[in-house]
């Protein structure tokens, strides 16, 4: 029999390494139209995919200070927002990822196909 | 809302200055634009709570602007800094033992011995405290080190070791014993040569008086010898060969040790043998005779076993020079049965 070892934060753990990167390309897909934060995270979830606030805005910040994002302050509106947009060096490595993502699936699906 | 403020609040104290502010109006703009949306407009302290809840610990929440973590040196300088340190570490401790030679060598004194030895308590920590500033300044101005960016080639890798792993614990062990030992035979020196006491008894043994800066020498050649290996981690021909040189000088030194305390029983009138000089016991004169004896047969016995050592260091030394020659990799690759003999 083999015993369970796995914590439930080791489990979260390799779940969230797992997201890192996806969640990176998720956010990059959908900022052709500028958006804010919460938007943005309104709009993944619309899809399926949740994210906490207390994720996306640091990986928001980063991916500016790579040179893939632009971002300005909005003080029109009801409260002043942060809106974020992909730029053409993002949109460069956006189609980089998207082609490498889709090779990654197809490899995964063939190596998961057995795992029951 | 104060409880959001206040939140915010503590999620700055974590975060870097220059973007504080940023950072903290928009996560009040996300804040209030999901307790916008999850009350209708009408804001309650639970809904509060719960946004609040949901956004995390004001650390973490902080660190994640830290994608790299918070160190104070980070992974990528971390191997830099261990190198860096051990020479910087084995310079001052080598500086120090080597000043410290020099020092009782030329004064004949034992207090510039403790004060060299003492000096060396505080400029460990004085030099590890510098190491580590100045990498704690490269981390925070985001400084890496060159080789990172070069090409790694295999080529240049080390060769495999083949000399001898040294044992850890016999040299910490050493440097030990050797740094009691020398405190206290500098203890002895500086309170103005060798005395014991026997019951109400002193005795001084002058040949060791004379001799007791050159045995202090003798034991920081040692220990200076047991921080390099400790360094190394290996035997290599130079700690071999300077590991003979350090026992031919105690073989040398044990020997006029030994001739001293000869001449000295000769000048007393004294034959060498101790069955004779216990004779003497009950007498002041006859605690002093004991203790040179005691001094002598320790001295022989030291010389003994350092001739020992030392014949068997040479002849290992020459041993491995004739049944290990250094060849060179690309010959063991064209041979691999060499390095996996059938057992």
């Amino acid at each position: 029999m083999v015993k369970n070892i796995q914590s439930p934060s080791t489990v979260e753990n390799v779940v969230q390494e797992l997201r890192r990167g996806a969640l990176i390309l998720a956010a990059l897909s959908q900022l052709d139209d500028e958006k804010y934060g919460y938007a943005l995270i309104n709009q993944l979830e619309e899809n399926g995919l949740e994210i906490d606030q207390g994720t996306l805005y640091p990986l928001l910040r980063r991916l500016e200070a790579q040179g893939l994002l632009d971002s300005k302050w909005n003080v029109e509106g009801s409260r002043p927002r942060r809106y974020y947009v992909i730029n053409k060096t993002g949109k460069a490595v956006l189609k980089e990822l998207v082609m490498e993502w889709r090779s990654l699936s197809k490899s995964m699906e063939r190596l998961l196909a057995d795992v029951k | 809302m104060e409880l959001i403020e206040r939140y915010l609040q503590e999620i700055g104290r974590h975060l870097p200055a220059n973007k504080r502010e940023d950072i903290l109006s928009e996560l009040r703009s996300s804040l209030n634009d999901s307790l916008e949306a999850q009350t209708n407009g009408q804001p309650s302290e639970e809904a509060m709570l719960q946004v609040i809840k949901e956004m995390g610990a004001p650390r973490k929440v902080a660190a994640s602007y830290y994608p790299e973590g918070q160190y104070l040196i980070g992974p990528e300088l971390f191997p830099f800094f261990q190198f860096i340190l051990g020479i910087v570490l084995a310079a001052t401790v080598g500086g120090q033992l080597i000043a410290a030679i020099v020092s009782v060598a030329v004064s004949h004194r034992a207090d510039s011995m403790v004060q060299a030895l003492l000096q060396l308590l505080n400029s460990i920590p004085a030099a590890l405290g510098s190491v580590v500033l100045v990498f704690a300044i490269m981390q925070w101005f985001n400084v890496r080190p060159e080789f990172h960016k070069k090409d790694f080639d295999p080529l240049t890798l080390p060769p495999l070791h083949k000399d001898k792993p040294a044992q850890r614990t016999e040299q910490v062990f050493s440097i030990v014993f050797g740094t009691i030992f020398l405190a206290f035979l500098c203890g002895f020196g500086a309170s103005g040569g060798f005395t014991a006491k026997y019951g109400v008894n002193l005795f001084t043994n002058p040949v060791l008086d004379r001799y007791y800066p050159w045995i202090a020498v003798s034991i920081m050649l040692g220990i200076l010898l047991d921080i390099v290996l400790l360094w190394r981690g290996r035997w290599e021909l130079s700690t071999r060969i300077a590991k003979i040189g350090a026992n031919i000088f105690s073989i040398g030194l044990l020997s006029l040790l030994l001739q001293g305390q000869a001449a000295w029983s000769n000048q007393m009138g004294f034959s060498d043998f101790v069955v004779e000089q216990f004779q003497l016991t009950n007498t002041p004169r006859g605690f002093q005779l004991i203790g040179m004896a005691s001094f002598r047969l320790a001295f022989l016995v030291a010389l003994i076993v350092i001739a020992v050592q030392t014949m068997i260091r040479i002849y290992r030394l020459i041993w491995n020079s004739f049944s290990h020659p250094s060849t060179p990799d690309i010959k063991m690759e064209s041979t691999p049965q060499q390095n996996h003999p059938v057992q």
